[in-house]
């Protein structure tokens, strides 16, 4: 069966100023399952998802989705193709319910599908906080509030911003489950700085350092690069 | 089936509804006067909340429409259709029409750089209207409005007052069904976190004109409103304080409230009316409000009734 190439970035460049944010990027993520890119702080990991995503427009290069160019689009466009992400700092509607939240975002394609949302509430167990407004909640509950409205845009690939930045011990054990079960379903490419989930849930790692792609591989691959050892682990 | 409690919010909007509805009982002029004002000033504060509370958009220009409305049906009647319904109808279409090149100009733009936009368009057509004196009248402005027409005739007070009426009642409940609304809570998706909003699929320029076209309408129609109570039409309708006032009243009111324009309607009406009579300082004792207000309520008065009721549960 032949392997779909999901997302191709060619030599991406981003520069903020003086500084240099991505450069030359270039990496092709193929089939399901996770990707993780790690690396430093300043690495350009939230930049690459930014660009990806439309929040930031790139200097040059080009972003290739399932063989469509996105680079430059909207970011409300690049949803609709396809991509949804969650966020380093949690960002929600968070004076509205959970509910209003997952809903605003299944109306993406115009059309009320009210099994959609509830499908997406009970599968995340939020039912029961479905009423209550976002800031009320846990910290590690907003995470699943946050990943939940990126799933009820209906995205064919799914970005996660450090998913669990800031969370306890048993929050991130809840996100790390719930993320292995969405992989089942969409592909997810994920900036993580915890190595332990890194390493245990990934099939594939990408590292970058100072703007750039400096390897990429299986997570075992990647343990066991001498020069990833050397500039990221510090070993 | 266990039914929902209803809000403190409905209450006050059904005792808004059924106390304009008997006023015309007592047959005393002043207050049928002050009820019309009530009414209009509350469709013109709810329109303003469209952009204000639910949008997220600080616009200084909403005299803009009002007084495009309140000129449209003044021009419309006394030159085109001498009938005030075709008239406030005109005034609506032409204040959407409005909405749409503004918007279109202003709406990319985003918070000082909108308001400031909508501040200098306001006060373009106040100049427009001041100094383009063979059409508007200049400061004089058009007066003789006609009442009576080819379709209505409300040259009758209490007829003019159930006029009134009548689009405070649709506007009210037209709104009310936007609040509820899908369509409605994807526009006050706007105001609530905007920067998220296209990471959810949502166009935020796409939403911002679809709240300025409803707002810029509904405005328009206050506007006509206006004329036809006044009579008369001046050009101060379109100065920047005037755009201020339904702001002030959203502010007063409860701007996360759907009936927070209306509550701060009927303040800031009987604080311009009572108070001045006492003594000119109804501005001193509004001020001195919006700073209580801003101060120990951000969300205006409904915030504050809102606390008490989630207490009282």
């Amino acid at each position: 069966m032949e392997v779909k190439e999901v997302i191709r970035v060619e030599n991406l460049v981003k520069k903020f100023g003086s500084f240099v944010a991505l450069n030359g990027v270039n990496l092709s993520i193929v089939g399901d399952g996770i990707t993780s890119i790690i690396g430093p702080n300043g690495a350009g990991k939230t930049t690459l998802i930014n660009v990806i995503t439309g929040r930031l427009k790139p200097d040059r290069g080009r972003i290739l989705f399932m063989g469509r160019d996105i680079t430059g689009l909207q970011p409300h466009k690049i949803v609709r193709i396809g991509i949804s992400r969650t966020f380093q700092v949690i960002n929600l509607f968070s004076g509205m319910t959970v509910y209003q939240n997952v809903l605003i975002a299944s109306l993406n394609r115009g059309k009320y599908n009210k099994s959609l949302v509830e499908d997406i509430l009970k599968s995340f167990r939020l039912e029961s906080y479905r009423d209550l407004e976002v800031y009320r909640l846990p910290h590690g509950l907003q995470r699943l509030v946050e990943i939940a409205v990126a799933i009820a845009t209906k995205p064919k690939l799914l970005l996660l911003d450090e998913p669990t930045a800031g969370l306890n011990p048993n929050e991130k054990d809840l996100v790390v489950e719930l993320i292995k079960d969405l992989e089942k379903q969409i592909p997810i490419v994920m900036v993580e700085h915890d190595m332990d989930i890194v390493f245990n849930i990934s099939r594939e790692v990408i590292v970058m350092n100072k703007g750039e792609v400096i390897a990429s591989g299986t997570p075992d691959e990647i343990a066991s690069n001498k020069y990833v050892k050397e500039i990221y682990l510090g070993v | 089936m266990k039914m929902p409690r209803p809000s403190p919010e409905l209450y006050g909007i059904f005792l808004a509804a059924v106390s304009t509805l008997i006023i015309p009982v007592f047959r005393e002029p002043f207050y049928m006067y002050l009820a019309s004002l009530f009414m209009i000033f509350s469709i013109f504060s709810m329109s303003y909340n469209i952009l204000f509370g639910y949008a997220g958009l600080l616009s200084f220009g909403h005299a803009l429409f009002y007084a495009g409305g309140a000129y449209t049906l003044a021009l419309f009647t006394l030159n085109l259709i001498r009938d005030p319904l075709i008239g406030t109808l005109a005034a609506g279409l032409v204040s959407l029409i409005l909405a749409m090149l503004v918007g279109v100009l202003t709406l990319r733009h985003s918070r000082i750089y909108f308001s400031m936009l909508t501040l200098a368009f306001g006060m373009l057509l106040y100049a427009l209207l001041l100094k383009w004196r063979s059409v508007t009248g200049g400061s004089d402005g058009i007066s003789g409005i006609p009442r009576g027409g080819i379709i209505i005739n409300i040259v009758d007070p209490i007829a003019r007052y159930y006029y009134i009426y009548t689009f405070f009642i649709a506007i009210l409940a037209s709104l009310y069904i936007l609040h509820r609304s899908k369509y409605g809570l994807l526009i006050r998706s706007l105001g609530a976190n905007e920067e998220f909003l296209p990471f959810t699929g949502h166009s935020i320029f796409k939403l911002r004109i679809a709240a300025f076209l409803i707002s810029g309408s509904i405005a328009g129609i206050a506007g006509a409103l206006y004329a036809l109570l006044m009579g008369v039409v001046t050009p101060d309708l379109a100065y920047w304080t005037t755009s201020a006032e339904p702001l002030v009243a959203t502010l007063v009111g409860g701007p996360r409230f759907f009936a927070g324009p209306i509550l701060g309607s009927l303040i800031f009406i009987a604080l311009t009316t009572y108070a001045a009579r006492i003594a000119d300082i109804w501005q001193l004792v509004l001020g001195l409000l919006l700073i209580a207000l801003i101060l120990g309520s951000r969300g205006g008065v409904l915030e504050l009734v809102d606390r008490i009721w989630r207490l009282r549960r």
